[in-house]
């Protein structure tokens, strides 16, 4: 059992630190890094930087709060490890460019969607062709949908998280909402019956 | 002439206004911007029906049931018994460390 020195009351044992919070930083990391390997990683090296900081933890907020705030700063350290270059970005928004024609109107208008998105919801096939056609999408695009569209981060923490600029989320966040209308065209409402647009 | 170029600045095609429509729905757009969204959804058939769909997609993630959340967020992910004790094993190398010797 680990000692945690006099200053440290409050805090408990570190190792029960690990108990009681392990699998709340996982679920939080698995969620944004979406490699369970590498949230188990970032998980033990927030065990490890809180444990060096301890002192610092004022008692002002939550201390699962405090472990989460570093938590956020190991996965932003993560994303800026792996930082696309600006050449990278600007291929970014051309890949956009299929969907438009050379004077920026749609290459294929969109067609008027059914109105029971409320039915779509409750349909576990629709679902299912959600997640498929997410997991066509490069991982950087399926990654700011699902932190913006699932209600899991601000614009500035999935900036942050993604580590780009709230600019570049911006693109990516164009071009994956993009896609995936594209993708839910061709696989779900394309192959109901339309009306006329 | 101020005049004309703020028609043009006002006018635009329909990638940007898509552009627009998303960052919409991220947060506010400057002026300008929503004034010459606005004006261009009035025109645009297209574009409207693009800012229908990215609304029905909204509607249809945040209503997701929670079974299939919880296969996004992985809300029942647990670290592993190995992973849980080679963690408290670090933790107790680090306080060792600190121990006076």
């Amino acid at each position: 059992m680990l000692e945690p020195p006099p200053t440290d009351a409050g805090l408990g044992d570190p190792a029960q630190w690990v108990d009681r919070y392990g699998d709340a930083l996982l679920q939080y990391a698995v969620t944004r890094v979406g490699d369970r390997e590498t949230a188990e990683d970032l998980v033990q090296e927030t065990f490890l930087a809180a444990f060096k900081a301890r002192r610092d933890f004022d008692h002002r907020a939550a201390f699962s709060t405090w472990l989460i705030a570093i938590l956020r700063r190991k996965i932003i350290d993560h994303y800026r490890k792996d930082a696309r270059t600006p050449a990278a970005d600007n291929a970014e928004i051309d890949d956009v460019a299929p969907t438009f024609d050379k004077s920026g109107h749609w290459a294929v208008p969109p067609a008027k969607w059914g109105s029971a998105a409320i039915n779509h919801a409750e349909n576990s096939e629709f679902w299912e062709v959600v997640r498929r056609c997410l997991g066509k999408l490069p991982r950087h695009l399926a990654q700011a949908f699902e932190l913006r569209e699932l209600g899991l981060a601000s614009v500035q923490e999935a900036s942050e998280i993604a580590g780009v600029t709230p600019r570049n989320l911006s693109v990516r966040l164009h071009r994956s909402r993009l896609l995936l209308r594209d993708c839910l065209q061709s696989k779900w409402f394309g192959v109901e019956p339309q009306e006329d647009a | 002439m101020k005049r004309r170029s703020l028609i043009s600045m006002l006018q635009i095609n329909c990638r940007e206004a898509s552009e627009l429509i998303s960052a919409a729905a991220d947060g506010e757009l400057p002026k300008r911007d929503r004034i010459a969204l606005r004006i261009h959804l009035v025109l645009c058939a297209a574009c409207k029906r693009f800012a229908a769909q990215l609304s029905m997609l909204r509607a249809a993630m945040s209503a997701m049931p929670r079974r299939w959340r919880g296969s996004w967020c992985d809300e029942t992910a647990h670290l592993t018994p190995e992973r849980r004790q080679a963690i408290k094993q670090l933790l107790a190398q680090a306080n060792d460390s600190e121990l006076p010797s």
